[in-house]
């Protein structure tokens, strides 16, 4: 009895102990901040339009759209401006200029007239000289997805980085599952919804009687065909009169259902790609671009292009595009007004595609860049995968694949398609 | 806290060394122990063996743990203890010290934690009763230290206008790290062999 009262009473007493050095203990966390504060570089319109001009080359960072016309390459940079590359020769690509354009994501072409967009502005830059680019005119708050100038009419165009480290000490707390703090710009735009055409900046020039027009990737949003240039919004299309090039005039805005990403031309048609399927357009009368069929599909990233008896589709999934099925789908354009299916194909991870007579190419994202023989639709045939590149967008014409990758601008040789060649490369540094 | 776990291994040495030679008989020894560990946070358990040579009161070996607590991690250790007397029942004091080992991290598209290995140390009294067969119960209450760091990141993609981010896409964009220091009682029952 005596006995298991001693032991009771050093338990008790251990505990005793326990219990007040507990109070001692805490459970710390040093913590180690690294913050990038980026403070934005402002300008005024007025001088962001002085100062558009071709720059000194610099390096390709973050490829966007592509865009080729007369031995000229034109890679937009995110939101930054357009790289210009003479490749007259492929195989030793020269990276001429850069023309500065904040927020810049869509270009076309039309002769020597560049379009692209600057916030809700539509610029005319003239490239006849690609080493002294100039801005010709623009027109005011047209692009109804951009956000409206700030109330003081200074504009975002860059921002500094500094690096900041903060040091902080303090009680290591339960783990109730990770908070993730996203970076807020700390700047909310406002959203415009002007529909306006005002017009400034430096009369056009006649046109030559035979205009040209260049070549754009399937992801682009702008396209110029018919003396008019075709830009895609969120839900919206968008018409402009370019036959005096330097001088374009809004037309007509045609409203859409919302998610459409894409505009490619063929002929007299138009093929919109769309989250939920594909548009076809008559631009007979290329004033008023006329909804003649469409094909819907579930809810993925589709960009779209098309020859006189096909549309080529490919459907990515995960993230923002929904789903998670990645194909190919080959539609019969026998009918514009009622395309139909003909054969879905498996992908990968699918972006951009181009057609050249039989050959498709097929951005198939990790998986590389896939040439299919499409002679028969019904049967693809796998000719040639280049792997070890992340494409993004193709322009495949001449012989030479001009490709948009998460490494920069690579051009292969696919002359002969049983032994493709690396022509050359423009590397992305960053 | 670092010098009381220094003064702890550094006494428990001494007893180490004053053991006379004539009686060096190594055998070899396991111990099995789980227990509990107190501390700021949750509590949590531990598991752990330990394996080694047994020389008259006393004890060395090599021993691996899971410890549960706050994040879960396996300690790897060298474990040195001591019987205060020579007789079936009597108290004994331990330490441990080695690495708090944790796995790799987590990555996702967009989110990345990354651990890095720490220091594990532990220090404490027990009492042992012998069993039959030369195995013994032992009770141990102690104190027990570990540390690791923690490296968070996450992606940032470009948003579409008009919430242009000037962050580049894709790149690890932000970097918090955090070293944890974790202070535990520890009171563990197991067995020796």
């Amino acid at each position: 009895m005596k006995t298991s009262y001693k032991i009771s009473m050093r338990i008790i007493t251990l505990l005793s102990i326990m219990w007040v050095m507990q109070g001692c203990l805490k459970d710390m966390v040093d913590t180690t901040l690294t913050y990038t504060v980026y403070t934005p570089v402002y300008k005024t319109l007025q001088q962001i339009k002085e100062e558009i001009k071709t720059l000194p080359p610099k390096d390709i960072q973050f490829p966007n759209r592509i865009y080729f016309k007369d031995n000229y390459v034109f890679v937009s940079e995110s939101y930054k401006g357009i790289h210009i590359i003479n490749n007259a020769n492929p195989a030793s690509p020269q990276n001429v200029g850069f023309v500065d354009i904040p927020s810049n994501r869509d270009i076309a072409m039309k002769n020597n007239t560049l379009y692209a967009d600057m916030f809700g502005d539509l610029l005319a830059i003239d490239v006849s000289d690609p080493k002294n680019a100039k801005l010709k005119n623009s027109v005011s708050n047209v692009f109804q997805d951009y956000p409206n100038y700030l109330p003081d009419s200074k504009i975002i165009v860059d921002y500094s980085k500094k690096d900041t480290i903060i040091h902080s000490k303090s009680s290591a707390l339960p783990k109730k599952g990770e908070i993730w703090y996203y970076y807020d710009n700390g700047k909310w735009f406002t959203y415009s919804s002007n529909d306006g055409t005002n017009q400034s900046g430096a009369q056009g020039t006649a046109s030559p009687s035979t205009p040209t027009y260049g070549t754009g990737g399937s992801m682009s949003r702008f396209t110029a065909t018919k003396q008019r240039l075709f830009t895609v919004g969120n839900n919206n299309m968008a018409v402009f009169n370019i036959t005096n090039d330097f001088n374009p005039s809004f037309v007509t805005r045609k409203p859409l259902p919302w998610g459409i990403e894409t505009i490619f031309p063929f002929k007299e048609h138009l093929f919109v790609g769309s989250t939920t399927g594909v548009f076809i357009f008559s631009i007979s009368d290329p004033d008023q671009p006329n909804q003649i069929g469409a094909f819907g599909h579930v809810r993925r990233c589709d960009p779209v292009v098309a020859n006189d008896k096909y549309a080529f589709v490919t459907l990515r999934g995960g993230g923002a595009c929904g789903g998670n099925t990645n194909q190919l789908d080959v539609l019969s354009l026998e009918s514009l007004t009622a395309p139909t299916l003909i054969k879905s194909y498996a992908l990968d991870n699918p972006f951009g595609l181009s057609i050249d007579n039989d050959l498709l190419f097929v951005c198939d994202g990790s998986s590389g860049l896939k040439i299919f023989n499409a002679a028969d639709v019904s049967n693809l045939v796998l000719k040639s995968t280049i792997k070890d590149i992340f494409p993004r967008d193709v322009i495949a014409m001449n012989g030479v694949a001009m490709v948009i990758t998460d490494k920069g601008l690579y051009q292969y040789d696919y002359k002969d398609i049983n032994n493709i060649k690396l022509l050359s490369k423009i590397e992305i540094r960053k | 806290m670092k010098n009381r776990i220094a003064l702890l291994i550094i006494a428990t040495l001494i007893l180490v060394k004053s053991v006379d030679a004539q009686y060096f008989n190594p055998l070899y020894s396991g111990h099995f122990n789980a227990g509990v560990l107190y501390g700021s946070n949750k509590t949590r358990v531990q598991i752990e063996t330990i394996h080694g040579i047994k020389f008259d009161r006393w004890f060395a070996g090599i021993g691996a743990a899971i410890d549960d607590y706050y994040q879960q991690s396996i300690p790897a250790f060298i474990d040195v203890r001591g019987d205060i007397f020579k007789r079936k029942k009597t108290p004994f004091v331990y330490a441990e010290a080695g690495a708090n080992i944790l796995n790799k991290g987590t990555e996702t598209e967009y989110s990345k934690t990354e651990y890095k290995s720490g220091l594990f140390c532990e220090g404490g009294l027990g009492y042992k009763i012998d069993l039959a067969n030369k195995t013994t119960l032992n009770f141990a209450c102690g104190f027990s230290y570990k540390d690791h760091v923690e490296n968070l990141y996450y992606k940032v993609y470009y948003k579409p206008a008009p919430y242009y981010s000037p962050i580049p896409e894709g790149e690890w964009s932000r970097r918090n790290h955090n070293k944890y220091t974790l202070q535990r009682i520890v009171m563990k029952i197991g067995i020796q062999f």
